[in-house]
């Protein structure tokens, strides 16, 4: 099962094509890059930190070490794998310089977000996912950044055991155990949470 | 039987079906027997399955990003510009300036237009004091900087 904002290219020869382009000077063809991943980019950013306009900051940042970066690049690995990569450790680094902030925005109202609505959703269905939502970010953020990063990749990228230790460069077993303790941790949290509700 | 605290930790991992068969068992057998934690896993499963919303992109977010890397091209430029290049080339520009002035001293000096009292300064200080006349207080350092690096060779 994938996230809706995962996004995976299996076209290897286009990938590699647009890095050559990029690598040669063409702006357009970074454009492209930065068309193409911008969505999944800000929405893993988003639910790594809790704050839209951090998400947009990392977001930033992100493709911008992709430019200065891409000459090292593997082309054996894919574009989206390296850029989540990225996204995740200045997801982290971010946090770690500005701790308090994040925590603040974590009190953002919901009229100051800019969420897709679903069209087709009551306005007051799309208020409690909102609110769940909230509930949920509040227990991740009380996760140490790595377990974070795990449930997130594991849980709303829908991604296996193995794309994860590629995108955070551990071991496939140190994923496993990363996600059990991070998920009793956050169980701790919701019922927590949920009691105090 | 285990603590309440105890089993309510695996309740997500139960949810997502990770646990192994034997801890499965233990959370089946304590929500049978207790309602409070029955109710908290059945909770905590309804909340874990809500669909987080997805964030727009802000508008000309990709433009932006473009103008950044842009901008950092030209910065990388103008540093190197700064650090290597103007050194060298400051000091041949006030060269220039020099030898500008006093040609243009000599010129006027030929064409006899000194006639403000110091027509009996030579071309060559004429021309100086026309030079300082016009250089910034830069570029007249500059200036003495040359006089002296010439002057000790």
């Amino acid at each position: 099962m994938m996230g809706e904002t995962a996004l995976k290219t299996d076209n290897r020869v286009k990938e590699s094509d647009l890095v050559r382009r990029i690598l040669d000077g063409d702006e357009r063809a970074f454009g492209e890059l930065v068309h193409t991943f911008q969505r999944p980019v800000i929405n893993l950013a988003w639910r790594l930190v809790g704050s839209e306009q951090a998400a947009q900051d990392i977001a930033q940042d992100v493709f911008l070490k992709a430019y200065r970066e891409l000459q090292n690049f593997r082309k054996d690995s894919q574009l989206w794998t390296w850029l989540y990569r990225i996204t995740v450790n200045t997801a982290i680094s971010y946090q770690r310089k500005r701790r308090w902030e994040t925590v603040f925005s974590l009190l953002e109202s919901n009229a100051t977000r800019t969420w897709q609505a679903d069209d087709h959703t009551r306005p007051d269905v799309e208020a409690e996912r909102r609110d769940q939502w909230d509930l949920i970010q509040k227990a991740l953020q009380r996760l140490p950044a790595n377990q974070r990063a795990v449930v997130v990749l594991h849980r709303w990228e829908g991604l296996s055991h193995q794309e994860i230790a590629d995108i955070l460069g551990i071991t496939v077993s140190a994923v496993e155990s990363r996600i059990h303790r991070a998920y009793k941790n956050l169980s701790r949290w919701l019922s927590k949470l949920l009691e105090e509700k | 039987m285990k603590p309440c605290h105890e089993i309510e930790s695996l309740f997500l991992a139960y949810h997502e079906g990770l646990l192994p068969e034997q801890d499965r068992r233990r959370v089946d057998r304590h929500v049978l027997g207790c309602t409070a934690c029955a109710r908290k896993l059945q909770q905590l499963s309804v909340l874990w399955e809500t669909e987080p919303p997805a964030i727009s992109v802000p508008p000309g977010f990709s433009v932006r990003v473009l103008a950044k890397v842009k901008q950092r091209r030209t910065f990388a430029v103008g540093e190197f510009l700064n650090r290597l290049v103007l050194p060298v080339l400051k000091p041949a520009a006030v060269g220039l300036m020099i030898v500008a002035s006093v040609l243009t001293g000599r010129w006027l000096a030929e064409r006899g237009t000194a006639g403000d009292g110091r027509s009996d300064t030579s071309s060559f200080e004429q021309s100086e004091l026309y030079a300082l006349e016009v250089l910034d207080v830069d570029s007249q350092w500059s200036l003495m900087g040359v006089y002296l690096s010439l002057g000790e060779q």
